[in-house]
């Protein structure tokens, strides 16, 4: 009996490594069809606020694909959690980063929103289309980030942002970047804390692709109450303030 | 504290005359990192990290940047000051800047 629930475990270990090869195998071709196909499409629509409405619609509804697709595959299953209901835009969308999956739940869950993305992805070419036609915002220097995301808020978005600006490194402790408090504070944007659970952890920056956890996986998300940013003192030292109450929400 | 000192910046071909303006930075860093960015006092030192013993975060190096700016008319380039670690680290690239404008 045991032989046999040992043999069921290491089968079912083995089709989730099968179930996540072909994952891979289903977004490295999503890609390549959105960087020769949708996003080319995309191109002949001329530059405008409905261009990057329709590219972040296709995103949207391609992730969410992709997510039912791991879920079909078994790769994984997932929670979505909402403590409050969502406030009114302009909003900012702040979550940990726990793995490379999490960008693909943001995003299902958030598709109309601006995100701030690694500023490679627009010379990368399976993204570059797509980023750009999403007209999403680079993350080249703290201060044309800063500017660029206090316009896009002040007209009345929703924008994603991961304060850690990376994925968390695992032992170590991460360092919350002060940009959505401050622009929260600026602009007068709630902050929406989205907590991010991935149990037992994958895709981490210290994991290869192939290392397949001993249980499937689990990714919860949970859309905390939303932060009304209240100045006080400086917009420095409120913004330092705000900056470690997300850290403390956001952080095991 | 005069605007005009950094103007008056020595090339650095005496050992002493280099230590001098590095010092002269520093006072007006000091004064910058105490007023402007609220840091006590007693922590400001050469060897300080600015993020991890000043809490100078990426937003507040874009800040100093402007105000090193108006303050003794230097213009840091803000690719080169997200190298720096420490409070020496920033003297010394000022210092380059300096030579660097008065050579050319």
């Amino acid at each position: 009996m045991g032989a046999l629930k040992k043999m069921v475990a290491v089968l079912w270990r083995l089709w989730r490594l099968i179930g996540t090869a072909i994952s891979f195998g289903v977004f490295g071709l999503g890609g390549l069809f959105v960087g020769l196909v949708v996003g080319p499409a995309l191109y002949l629509i001329p530059a405008s606020k409905r261009r990057a409405a329709i590219a972040r619609r296709v995103i949207g509804a391609l992730f969410s694909t992709f997510v039912e697709v791991m879920r079909f595959l078994g790769v994984l299953r997932y929670r979505i959690r909402m403590e409050a209901p969502l406030p009114s835009p302009p909003f900012v969308v702040v979550a940990n980063h726990p793995s490379l999956i999490d960008v693909i739940f943001l995003i299902k869950l958030f598709p109309t929103a601006d995100c701030v993305v690694k500023q490679a992805h627009w010379s990368n070419p399976f993204m570059m289309s797509a980023v750009r036609a999403a007209n999403y915002v680079p993350n080249s220097n703290t201060a044309d980030i800063l500017a660029e995301c206090a316009e896009r808020l002040r007209k009345g978005t929703i924008m994603t942002i991961f304060p850690e600006g990376t994925r968390t490194v695992p032992g170590q402790q991460p360092r919350y970047h002060r940009g959505p408090a401050l622009l929260a504070l600026e602009t007068g944007a709630s902050l929406l804390p989205v907590k991010i659970r991935v149990n037992p952890t994958t895709l981490t920056k210290a994991e290869p692709w192939y290392h397949i956890p001993q249980r499937q996986v689990c990714v919860e998300l949970t859309v905390l109450p939303a932060i009304e940013p209240k100045r006080s003192g400086s917009i420095r030292a409120d913004s330092i303030e705000l900056n470690q109450q997300l850290k403390a929400l956001l952080t095991e | 504290m005069e605007t005009s000192t950094l103007l008056r910046f020595p090339s650095a071909n005496s050992d002493n005359a280099y230590t001098m303006t590095e010092k002269e930075v520093l006072e007006h860093l000091h004064t910058l990192l105490v007023e402007h960015f609220e840091v006590e006092p007693e922590l400001i030192r050469p060897q300080a990290r600015l993020y991890e013993d000043l809490g100078i975060d990426s937003i507040d190096a874009v800040d100093m940047v402007v105000q090193l700016r108006d303050l003794t008319g230097i213009r840091v380039p803000a690719d080169e000051f997200k190298r720096v670690t420490t409070l020496q680290d920033v003297t010394k690239m000022i210092g380059q800047i300096v030579n660097e404008q008065q050579e050319a």
